[in-house]
């Protein structure tokens, strides 16, 4: 039982990822595959500000979204000018990037041996030590940042960007500035990575840079596209069933040395199959 | 300054290898107009074919190394076959074949990890290597072949494009594949063909490197990404200009890392890409 | 699909799973010990040879009377985040509360989660010096880093007269410990360290760290790194021309790939071991090696180290077990290993001390024609 609640926090924080791609990719058409670059640099934030400086969790994670929403605006920038394939190309760089960084910048991130002993957060003298506090928190801040998506995608504010998925050119010939809004939906993501990122550093206590680089933006692309883009249930509903799908693999009795290979191979079967037969995903609205 | 010629030669040495990637992932982007990530691995399975034929049965090299260029055009040109004509034929974007080829490619890196495990293993075994030293800096005799084959393929793929019939096809459906359908060619062919001739340049790559290092079943990707690179500094669809990237980025890298400390080097070469996206996204030779 | 149909598909998957977990059966009889190792990945050598050391010690152990040992084992594909997942699950599901662990990186991540849930962690692969903690709940059968340098550093600047030395060292948390703690003792007793190149793991292109090393004129070139990206390295050096002598940590010897990627390039090279080659030293060492070559096969060089410490370690913690009652107190356990002290182990005499560290005798090993030996 306990196990189980150590995979709903997974699940619910799986999930708030795939609801920040999901936003990038289903509603906007923006595919970036560096998602856990943005996380990672809220969760080193966290990191060190609560173990060195002992702030409170919850202004770290402040500090922690902040910075990654700068480093998304400057990015994002960046990379405003490049289309399709070469946005996809462009994110891959930054990824690469940001994991030089993490794993490199030695004095500051503890390079690869990483930041171990990570304290839980803390408010009013309550401490989310025990598992099932801290998912009421996971659970909690998924509902709410699930709201303000729908909040985000409902408004005018996610016509003009459904409208740059569909067509961005007609968009700009509306008097719209799409730069505007692609910038400004990026930075959002990147903040939600951020508020994710925050609290993946305490659940599992220890950040190393590779739980920061391209296989976890892939894995975070994978459950968006199994659930479906352009529906705020798909991430929620592709982040169970992936979860699942993992679980259910080491318990089904494979020797544990083949069992990474294998889910591997799931996931590689997936996505082909995905963009062969159901590329709108489980729930998906958006067919990419 | 006695470090000068062996960065140069350095260089070329890495430059060759990336060349060999280079040219046959531009061939195949001229005629299918997506990026198949799923080409690295067709360089694995080249080498690990042969791993299989020559270290594991003891077959003579003189057929193992041909036999491993060919199952690696194989492969190639069944996932074009079953999986890129199919989402081609639905009028499916470029970003959706990517993802495609990038389950196919996870799929395939986890079924070699599975056939013969992660760990690495060599080819230079089996044969005895010889060095030279040309012009100051040191070569091994694989190496010197590496480098000969990139010039091989260049002028082969020139020759290839220039003065067959084939060739002329294929410059046909890279230009324009609607018309070139209209105009009796059949594009689907040409594209098969086309691609099995670039996986079997990958994987003649995939065994040079077994040879000159060795392999593991996640070699590909970075080798890929590097390929990458160098095409879209060469200028995309242009073989000379994917040539010329190649050894650019091989030199970049090397006489970056002269200065800048070794685990900088990814991080090097991954800024190359994303200033020319930036400053020169068509390449030094492109056409926009 | 109709949405309706994809909600019961996702919620016979989740009743699927919770089925799974509520029948789930534990032999309530047997002292469960979690062991997270690489069983998959690039040290996945490492992890079969720890893996048959401890296999053989519980074969071993279960043939005398008393409460039967039963190993839990889970992959952590040589990754600290994978290994707390595992740990989560064994700690959660199984409920151990001893749990062996491969890895400094590794080591490091658990320790607070192993404190905190008092759980006993022993490694037997790790060698960073962070993780000497006193009175705590973590313990090791494996040298620490700076235990290591103090010996290499010595026999570099004292033995082999090299005042100047090259580092290259792997870019993962063992060559990043081993690199600072030799720079540290080294520098220490006088050397100088001229040149430092690092490299990725997994990498396969060292020649232009190598490059640059070789312009700097050093007297030896000592390499933190594991065996493919070792052997490689030194194969590449040899081609360069490079006739610096080189000198290694331990972890060189930690996998088969090594003399595969070294190829001729090996003959020479000098390594640091703590765990013996010769089997003439100690009847504990000889009894081991051929229990290991009838259940396995001959171990050579690396498998032996690794093995022998994984196969000592767990007969230590059995002996503590039984004498505890392990499901509840584990502070029992730790005592008990507290108060060990010369135990005559496969991998050479073991006492721990206040830090739960073992001090370790040193050996300087040489390749010679595929094989490591006695220097």
């Amino acid at each position: 039982m306990e196990y189980f609640i150590h995979l709903a926090i997974l699940f619910s924080l799986s999930a708030l990822f795939a609801i920040s791609l999901d936003l990038l990719i289903g509603y906007t058409g923006l595919i970036s595959v560096t998602q856990a670059s943005f996380g990672g640099v809220s969760a080193y934030t966290v990191a060190l500000l609560t173990i060195e400086y002992h702030v409170n969790f919850f202004i770290a994670m402040l500090a922690g979204v902040l910075l990654a929403s700068l480093t998304a605006l400057i990015v994002g920038f960046v990379f405003s000018r490049f289309r399709g394939d070469y946005y996809i190309l462009g994110t891959i760089g930054f990824s690469y990037i940001a994991f030089s960084v993490f794993l490199n910048w030695q004095s500051l991130t503890g390079g690869p041996l990483g930041i171990p002993g990570i304290p839980r957060p803390e408010i009013f003298g309550f401490a989310f030590s025990d598992n099932t506090a801290f998912l009421a928190l996971t659970i909690g801040t998924l509902g709410l940042l699930y709201l303000c998506s729908r909040f985000i995608v409902n408004s005018s504010f996610g016509r003009v960007l459904k409208a740059i998925r569909e067509d961005e050119e007609a968009v700009s010939v509306f008097g719209y500035r799409a730069l505007f809004y692609k910038l400004a939906i990026f930075v959002i993501a990147a903040a939600m990575m951020g508020i994710g990122g925050a609290l993946y550093a305490p659940f599992l206590t220890y950040i190393d840079p590779f739980a920061f680089g391209l296989t976890p933006s892939i894995y975070i692309l994978t459950v968006v596209i199994l659930g479906g883009l352009g529906s705020l249930r798909g991430p929620i509903v592709g982040a169970g069933v992936l979860i699942a799908l993992l679980e259910g693999l080491r318990f089904a009795g494979f020797p544990p040395d083949v069992s990474a290979q294998l889910q591997q191979l799931i996931y590689g079967l997936l996505l082909v199959g995905l963009m062969l037969y159901r590329p709108q995903g489980l729930l998906g609205e958006f067919r990419l | 300054m006695d470090i000068l010629p062996q960065l140069i030669a350095n260089s070329l040495i890495v430059g060759a290898t990336y060349a060999l990637l280079a040219m046959s992932f531009s061939l195949i982007y001229s005629v299918s107009r997506f990026f198949n990530i799923a080409h690295g691995v067709t360089a694995a399975i080249g080498g690990y074919t042969v791993l299989y034929l020559a270290k594991l049965h003891g077959v003579p090299l003189a057929a193992a190394i041909p036999l491993g260029i060919a199952a690696a055009a194989l492969v190639g040109w069944c996932l074009e076959f079953f999986i890129y004509r199919r989402l081609r034929a639905r009028g499916a974007s470029s970003a959706v074949t990517l993802i495609a080829s990038l389950g196919a490619f996870t799929a395939l890196q986890a079924m070699l990890a599975l056939t013969f495990t992660s760990q690495f293993q060599t080819l230079s075994n089996l044969v005895t290597i010889r060095t030279f030293t040309i012009g100051g800096g040191i070569f091994t005799s694989v190496q010197l072949i590496i480098f000969a084959s990139s010039v091989a393929v260049c002028l082969g793929l020139w020759l290839l494009l220039s003065y067959t019939k084939f060739g002329k096809a294929v410059r046909a459906v890279s230009d324009d594949a609607e018309v070139a359908k209209i105009v009796g060619i059949n594009t689907n062919t040409i594209i098969g063909i086309t691609v099995a001739i670039g996986s079997g340049i990958a994987g003649l790559a995939g065994i040079l490197i077994g040879f000159d290092t060795g392999l593991q079943p996640t070699m590909g990707f970075i080798l890929l990404l590097k390929g990458i690179i160098g095409t879209i500094a060469g200028g995309i669809g242009s073989i000379s200009g994917s040539f010329l990237g190649a050894y650019l980025l091989g030199f970049v890298e090397n006489f970056g890392i002269w200065q800048i400390s070794g685990e900088w080097k990814d991080a090097i070469a991954f800024t190359l890409l994303i200033v020319f996206l930036l400053f020169r996204p068509q390449g030094i030779f492109g056409k926009k | 699909m109709k949405n309706i149909q994809i909600y019961l598909i996702a919620a016979v998957f989740f009743i699927a799973l919770v089925g799974i977990f509520l029948f789930q059966k534990n032999p309530r009889n047997d002292i469960l010990i979690g062991a997270i190792l690489p069983l998959s990945g690039n040290s996945a050598d490492q992890g079969e040879w720890v893996k048959n050391g401890l296999d053989l010690a519980v074969a071993q152990i279960n043939q005398a009377s008393g409460a039967k040992i039963k190993i839990l084992y889970e992959d952590s594909q040589g990754v600290p985040t994978q290994t707390i997942s595992a740990y989560e699950k064994l700690r959660l599901e199984n409920h151990i509360s001893i749990v062996i662990t491969w890895g400094s990186g590794v080591g490091l991540a658990l320790t607070p989660l192993v404190n905190r849930d008092h759980v006993v962690q022993m490694g037997v692969a790790t060698a960073a010096d962070a993780y000497s903690t006193p009175d705590d709940f973590t313990f090791r059968n494996f040298p620490s880093a700076s235990s290591e340098s103090d010996f290499l550093s010595s026999v570099v600047f004292n033995q082999l007269h090299a005042k100047k030395t090259a580092v290259i060292k792997i870019n993962n948390d063992y060559g990043v410990s081993s690199a600072v703690a030799f720079k540290k003792a080294y520098e220490g007793i006088g050397g100088a360290v001229i040149a430092e190149e690092s490299f990725e793991s997994g990498a396969s292109d060292f020649r232009s760290q190598l490059t640059k090393v070789k312009t700097a004129h050093s007297d030896i070139i000592y390499i933190a790194s594991y065996p493919m990206e070792g052997g490689l390295l030194l194969r590449q050096a040899k081609e360069l021309s490079i006739t610096t002598p080189f000198i290694a940590s331990v972890a060189i010897m930690g996998g088969k790939s090594f003399f595969d990627a070294a190829g001729g390039a090996s003959q020479g090279l000098l390594v640091v071991s703590s765990v013996p080659v010769s089997t003439a030293s100690n009847p504990e060492v000889a009894e081991f090696v051929k229990a290991y070559s009838d259940a396995f096969s001959a171990p050579q060089g690396g498998t032996q180290l690794y093995a022998a410490r994984a196969y000592d370690a767990l007969k230590i913690l059995a002996v503590a077990a039984r004498a505890c009652n392990v499901a509840t107190d584990t502070e029992c356990i730790k005592q008990k290993l507290f108060a060990t002290k010369a135990y005559k182990g496969a991998g050479g005499s073991i006492t721990f001390d206040k830090n739960g560290d073992i001090t370790a005798g040193f050996h300087l090993l040489k390749v010679e024609n595929g094989s490591f030996v006695n220097y």
